[in-house]
């Protein structure tokens, strides 16, 4: 006798469930079962995940929650339809949001007011919901095999309501049963041995097959049976999720449709000057007819909308990712790449063979991208914007660090294995059975839900019938209970609102550019193709510009030497992942720099790969390949992409390795042209850029060097001001303005304003670098400007001692900065002291040295405008036979070579086969080290700790890229400590 | 003209962690606060200072900078234990020494007056490292003239004696002794080294008022300690005669009313003793020959009659057939508790001090541990459901409400029995524990032959049936 397991938790019952919802559909279904509820406490997290398997295996999903209510009870709900469904996300919305994070309150009164086509299954008190569900309220039934349960079996048959049998499912397979033990360990903060009852009694909460529970239920076979029934009054799948995205608000009389059309002409109108190219009106009726069809007009609407009011608060923003291959959204403004120009695949973003919502990403000004969000709530309402959640899952050192201590094992034992793991290690082997094995049983669960960075949902009718809705840690945002996968996976529209901390850098900069030099600019208007904008490109003398400043760009640019806009896209490009592991960098260099002859294998190869030399570079250039060479159609190259996404998750990519080299063969391509096209399908799944995205990109790098290179100042200014973001440190960015003849000025309370500002040309320094000032106390000072004496300020500021101090050996007092500090230190303390004298003669103090002023400028602002902390030193370093970086450039290949600077940057890249690379800077440039894994290894502490290092190595020089291969490691023999003004560590 | 001298045995919990384990001294090694990735780094040794480890950073950081990195934790009573042992022996070199209470490990020493004994005070000094070497520490000793010269010169010196002749060269070389070797706080160093002063020299040079001002009191005092504007004369802590007292039979005896009254003889004495300090009898150690016994009143007191009762009781436990030789007695004594309001107050029904009184005859009789108290526990093993715990004074019962009594009396220790008949209600599972000792039992519910109700199981692992309990 079969049944339908109707009470089923997965782990998104957060530390609860011990299987994966997939797991739970899957086991269902080879145990022969028609149908399996999935209940989840508070929530309906997992439900996408167990629709697209129970989808996939054909087995019934039925929706459900187990809802939390008064005293610690729970109530059993199930969606006999969409208006149930509805209903049961409303309930958990209105638990959710009343509780904080991670909580629920339910009441009766609210299960009660939300009945309608739900069924609840309960074990107690039913007399309030009797008359809200009718009929559709039943008596549950549990055997878990506890002595317990006998009594509880009697009370809940005693409520006179249809009894249905129902065990609590935990997890799949008993084999589960020690994760669930852990999980209930980790949840309580206990360890096994501490558990007691917080652990279940047995094993007796897995999916059982229908003979096994049809057993239990022997003394009732209309219990089981009455399963059947439930399951059957449930009709309700998530395949009947129909979504419709919010109408914007129309003109009397024009659909959604026309006033997106006019728009968009006007858009062209105004991109094209009033005579739109009959190219880009062919192109935007082709996108517009598409749009239609799918009925997207609502979505494009509202991220112009976005987009229009980003533009009236002057904010900056640009669309990103594969939008930026729709003429549409070119003319609405919502990208700055005009795809005809550019040639892009439209299909790439739309195709009405996929059907699938578009995925617009809009980068916006980082510090101002919370007025933004604040703005969609406003404009939407709270119950028709949400944003989507992500999910934070077990990786290797958490699962090692919470299984271990609920296995008892001690903190630090754990903290020394977790140690040896990598982050995203995806096996653990440690020397302990137990937790090796729940470790890795652990891995991928979910642990708790966080918030996207930027992605909201937006819904026509309200989103908690949709989905539920529940508080967020950060003030003033709600986000819905599925991540991105789900939203996706669902067919429903997200809009990604990105902070991007290169717009916030360009909108600084055009403003002072405006106020010191008169020149309106905006990304629209900066010249095109200045050269020398490209010639500093050349020289990778990018440091502070977007996208290619970091030490792998700026040694592939002497080398690919960009001449014009499109080779930034390339550039933007081709220092990825994807490119790298794909072995594409070389072959492209040499056809660039015409050291190899450009060949294509096939003709039909050449208009998807002429662009890049017949190297593939992009996306779309592999999809459109897959078309052109290996026959896909279309939908199969799309499919091709996304596996390309996923292949390192699940292996789907080589289900296409046979069926795509053999079609290129039988066109005649050469088999070893093959395999290395699919190797390099294989290195995108590393990760690898669209065309359309590094387009996007680009621009925004090609505008920030144009400014470098003609603005230094307000470049610079702009930089320090959108801190943090970045590849370097203040420090490096205010010695790159030095060598760029840009005059810096010092912090000073006279003259300097919180942020940095152009004085006469020249960079003031602001306060906000000096460490432990606020910016309210910056402000204040800004307001209470002048100051008679060092009294005065700190009588009318009201700052503490820490900010005297601090402002005092910043030297924001004047250059006696040891008097400035004795002063500070006496104007703080007010409160009267035994033998305290007034009018006491201040005490001469030792003037600073050049090395300790630009030291006590790091050590307090984390840069120093006066010099660089080596400058002093360089005749001790000389005298030890230690050349500057700009000397070391000088010298010839293979010269071994000994230098002594400041580490600014280590990088250690999971694709670099153990190789790490440091940058390390002195007053004259920059030398960059690579150092193999062993040399690393054996010099590990050094380069893991010391800011000022010495190395030993020999000199490689290529197309003017200067390394230093390091042999040793060493600190240099100079009694002075250089302060540093911190490095930037990446992976 | 007075001399004194300062022993410093640096870093001392460091000191006593290598001795524990003297296998580390090659590793890099730190003191911990907590034996847990979040715990402070206290002391470092050079091997890990070597390696970027710092006093202040968590224990996390030091095991990222060294993997090999040893931690672990010095209790501030083992270092109190330390210091007393310390004082005590060094008092074998003078009568008169003061630890230091504000930084464990430091001590001054008279070293005045002691030429009968020592050729010179080189010698006296090397007597006194010494005495630190047997207890397997290292140490630096100054012998001057002033208290904070001789404590600033023994934390910078390398030399493991030094001994100044004058004044002028003890202030000389005090006044380079970098500041942050002093004592003073850490934060005030910082803010003294960026205005450059960072010997005690150009410390006292700053203004006083100007000090106290920006620094406080505490570095006023030092400031004027280092000027020796303070008279600072050596405190040193009175040594306290032991609390016993030994007889030697001149025949080994095994009758319990003869030691008793031999017991009496030495008791009496160190009752009145303690009643001169201000103090009650807290412990007793008994010796007999070599068998140790300690004994503890119900609660502190110099009532002799009820001691000798408690150690009656447990004389008359012990088998002492052999007789005994030597009777040594140590009392340990702690400050009275003023009493004299209970004498006011109702007395409850209950008498806890004559509960007390019981438990502790039953101590005497039968050990330490001989009185516990079961306390309830979560768990799902029935065996498991209570703990036997040591019971140090009995508390007020305060019995909850039985809505419903159970029903099933346990059996303390299951008991193995044949299978079941029939007549069974189960099974009722409980298995688990498979992290320590994995358990899998069936439980029924079965009626005897008698008509009772058994609670029995079946043990997988065993493969046996066991009674548990009983119903009714």
């Amino acid at each position: 006798m079969s049944y339908a397991p109707l009470w089923c938790k997965s782990n998104f019952s957060f530390l609860e469930g011990a299987s994966h919802p997939e797991e739970l559909v899957e086991e269902a279904h080879r145990l022969g079962l028609g149908a399996i509820a999935l209940t989840d406490r508070d929530g309906v997290y997992g439900i996408v995940k167990a629709h697209v398997k129970a989808r996939e295996l054909g087995i019934r999903l039925i929706v459900g929650a187990d809802v939390t209510i008064e005293n610690g009870a729970n109530v059993v709900l199930l969606a006999q339809s969409r208006a149930g469904y509805g209903n049961l996300c409303q309930l958990l919305t209105t638990g959710r949001l009343r509780a904080p994070k991670g909580q629920s309150i339910v009441i009766r009164d609210d299960v009660c007011r939300h009945a309608t086509d739900l069924i609840a299954l309960v074990r107690d008190e039913p007399d309030t919901l009797r008359e809200a569900f009718g009929d559709r309220l039943y008596a549950l039934v549990v055997r878990h095999r506890r002595a317990e349960e006998v009594d509880q079996e009697a009370n809940v048959r005693a409520l006179g309501l249809p009894v249905v049998a129902g065990n609590e499912v935990l997890y799949h397979t008993r084999q589960r049963r020690p994760l669930q033990d852990v999980l209930t360990c980790i949840r309580h903060g206990v360890t096994l041995f501490g558990a007691g009852r917080l652990i279940k009694p047995n094993a007796e909460h897995d999916l059982k097959p229908p003979s096994a529970f049809a057993a239990l239920f022997a003394d009732d076979p209309a219990a089981v049976a009455r399963t059947l029934e439930v399951a059957a009054r449930c009709t309700f799948g998530m395949a009947e999720l129909r979504y419709r995205y919010p109408s914007e608000q129309l003109p009397d009389g024009m659909t959604s449709s026309a006033w997106l059309r006019r728009l968009t002409f006007d858009g062209a109108a105004a991109r094209y000057g009033g005579d739109i190219p009959t190219a880009v009106s062919a192109q935007l009726g082709k996108e517009l007819l598409v749009i239609d069809e799918l009925d997207y007009c609502g979505y494009f609407l509202t991220m112009k909308e976005v987009v229009e009011y980003c533009r009236r608060q002057n904010i900056l923003c640009q669309g990103r990712g594969s939008a930026a291959n729709s003429a549409v959204c070119y003319c609405l403004g919502i990208t700055a790449i005009d795809p005809v120009r550019m040639g892009l695949l439209f299909e790439r973003f739309i195709s009405k063979e996929r059907a699938e919502p578009p995925d617009i990403d809009l980068d916006i000004e980082h510090d101002r991208r919370e007025e933004v969000i604040q703005h969609v709530y406003a404009r939407y309402g709270r119950t028709h914007a949400a944003m989507v959640a992500n999910v934070i899952r077990y990786r290797a050192r958490s699962a090692l660090r919470d299984v271990g201590k609920a296995l008892g094992l001690p903190e630090t034992e754990l903290h020394r294995m977790a140690k040896r793991l990598g982050a995203y290690d995806e096996e653990i082997t440690v020397g302990h059975g137990h937790l090796q094995r729940l470790a890795t049983e652990i891995l991928d669960f979910p642990r708790h839900l966080s918030i996207h960075p930027g992605g909201f949902l937006l819904g026509h009718e309200p989103i908690p019938t949709l989905v539920p809705i529940e508080n967020a840690t950060m003030a003033d945002r709600t986000v819905i209970q599925w991540d991105k996968d789900d939203v996706e996976a669902l067919g429903l529209f997200k809009v990604d609102l990105l902070g991007l901390g290169a717009l916030t850098h360009l909108h600084l900069c055009f403003d002072l550019i405006a106020r010191h030099h008169g020149e309106t600019l905006s990304l629209a208007t900066i010249p095109a193709d200045d050269k020398p904008t490209f010639e500093m490109a050349c020289r990778a003398d990018t440091v502070g510009v977007f996208q290619i400043e970091s030490r792998a760009q700026m040694s592939m640019l002497p080398r690919l030497r960009p001449e014009k806009y499109y080779d930034l896209v390339v550039q933007v490009s081709i220092v990825r992942p994807g490119p790298i592991t794909g072995g594409m960098v070389h072959p492209y260099l040499r056809r660039r720099n015409k050291q190899e002859v450009v060949d294509y294998a096939h003709p039909c190869l050449i208009p998807v790969l002429k662009k890049t030399l017949g190297v593939p570079m992009f996306q779309e250039q592999v999809m459109a390949l897959a078309v052109v060479a290996a026959d896909y159609t279309p939908g199969e190259a799309d499919q091709l992409r996304r596996d390309m996404a996923a292949w390192r998750r699940g292996g789907r990519i080589e289900q296409h390795r046979e069926r795509f080299i053999t079609r290129m063969r039988a066109k005649g391509i050469a088999l070893e042209f093959a395999e290395r096209v699919f190797k390099q399908i294989c290195g995108f799944g590393e990760y690898g850029f669209p065309e359309s995205h590094a387009a996007s990109f680009a621009l925004i790098a090609y505008a920030g060097l144009y400014l470098k290179c003609h603005y230094p100042a307000a470049f610079t200014c702009g930089l320090l001001n959108a801190q943090p973001m970045g590849f370097y440190a203040p420090s490096t960015i205010v010695e790159d303005a030095k060598r760029h003849g840009v005059e810096v000025r010092p912090i000073d309370i006279v003259a300097s304003d919180w942020h940095c500002t152009i004085e006469e040309g020249a960079l003031r320094m602001g306060l906000r670098y000096v460490k432990g000032l606020g910016e309210s106390d910056g402000k204040r000072i800004e307001e209470t400007r002048p100051f008679t004496s060092l009294d005065d300020f700190a009588r009318r500021t009201e700052l503490d001692e820490r900010k005297l101090t601090a402002l005092a050996q910043a030297g924001a007092f004047g250059d006696d900065r040891r008097g400035s500090l004795w002063s500070a230190l006496g104007l703080a303390r007010s409160e009267p002291v035994p033998l305290a004298v007034d009018g006491e003669a201040a005490p001469e103090f030792t003037p600073l040295t050049p090395f300790e002023t630009i030291n006590w400028d790091y050590r307090q602002t984390g840069h120093s405008p006066r010099g660089h902390p080596l400058a002093p030193l360089r005749q001790a370093l000389s005298a030890r036979g230690l050349p500057d970086a700009r000397t070391v450039a000088g010298l010839g290949d293979g010269r071994r070579v000994r230098y002594a600077g400041m580490v600014i940057c280590r990088q250690h890249p999971a694709t670099a086969a153990g190789v790490t690379f440091m940058t390390l800077e002195d007053e004259t440039g920059f030398v960059n080290l690579v150092l193999w894994k062993r040399v690393f290894e054996s010099h590990a502490v050094l380069a893991r700790t010391q800011a000022f290092l010495g190395v030993t190595g020999k000199l490689q020089k290529q197309d003017g890229v200067v390394h230093i291969v390091a042999d040793t490691l060493w600190l240099p023999d100079i009694a002075a400590k250089p302060e540093s003004g911190g490095t930037r560590d990446f992976r | 003209m007075d001399r004194l001298a300062c022993v410093d045995v640096p870093a001392l919990p460091l000191q006593l962690l290598l001795r524990e384990h003297p296998d580390w001294r090659a590793q890099p090694v730190a003191v911990v606060e907590e034996d847990r990735p979040q715990g402070l780094i206290q002391w470092v040794n050079e091997a890990a200072w070597a390696l970027g480890i710092r006093p202040g950073q968590r224990y996390a950081q030091g095991l990222a900078l060294a993997a090999e990195l040893r931690g672990g934790i010095v209790s501030p009573a083992a270092v109190a234990g330390e210091i007393e042992a310390l004082t005590a022996a060094l008092r074998n070199c003078t009568p008169h020494v003061e630890p230091y209470v504000d930084e464990p490990g430091v001590f001054w020493l008279d070293a005045s007056g002691l030429g009968r004994l020592y050729p010179s005070l080189a010698a006296w000094a090397q007597a006194v490292r010494l005495v630190v070497a047997q207890a397997r520490l290292q140490s630096v000793i100054v012998v001057g003239f002033r208290r904070f010269a001789t404590f600033a010169v023994a934390k910078a010196v390398e030399a493991q004696v030094t001994i100044f002749e004058d004044e002028s060269t003890e202030d000389a070389t005090a006044a380079r002794v970098p500041l942050d070797r002093v004592g003073l706080d850490h934060d005030v160093c910082l803010a003294l080294a960026k205005l450059a002063v960072r010997t005690v020299g150009g410390f006292v040079r700053l203004p006083p008022a100007g000090v106290a001002r920006r620094f406080g009191e505490k570095a006023l005092r030092l400031r004027r300690l280092a000027a020796g504007e303070l008279w600072d004369p050596l405190q040193p802590r009175a040594a306290v005669d032991p609390l016993e007292s030994s007889l030697d039979l001149d025949d080994a005896d095994a009758d319990v009313d003869s030691l008793l009254f031999f017991f009496k003889r030495l008791l009496d004495p160190l009752l009145g003793k303690l009643a001169s300090r201000g103090e009650e009898l807290e412990e007793i150690v008994l010796r007999l020959d070599a068998r140790e016994e300690r004994l503890r009143p119900a609660v502190p007191t110099l009532d002799g009659v009820q001691l000798l009762g408690l150690v009656r009781l447990r004389l008359e436990t012990l088998a002492l057939s052999a007789g005994v030789k030597r009777i040594e007695l140590v009392v340990r004594g702690v400050e009275s508790a003023a009493a004299q309001l209970a004498l006011f107050a109702a007395k409850a029904r209950r008498d806890a001090e004559a509960a007390a009184r019981a438990f502790a005859r039953l101590r005497a009789v039968y050990g330490a541990d001989a009185v516990v108290r079961a306390r309830l526990r979560e768990a799902h093993l029935p065996e498991a459901g209570l703990v036997w715990e040591p019971l140090d004074e009995l508390v007020a019962p305060r019995p909850r409400k039985v809505e419903r009594r159970p029903l099933v009396r346990r059996l303390l220790r299951p008991q193995s029995v044949p299978p079941p008949a029939e007549s069974s209600r189960g099974p009722y599972v409980i298995s688990g524990g498979w992290w320590r000792a994995e358990v899998q039992r069936d439980y029924y519910f079965v009626a005897s032959d008698t008509g009772e109700w058994l609670w029995i199981y079946y043990d997988h692992r065993r493969r046996r049936w066991f009674l548990q309990g009983r119903v009714g």
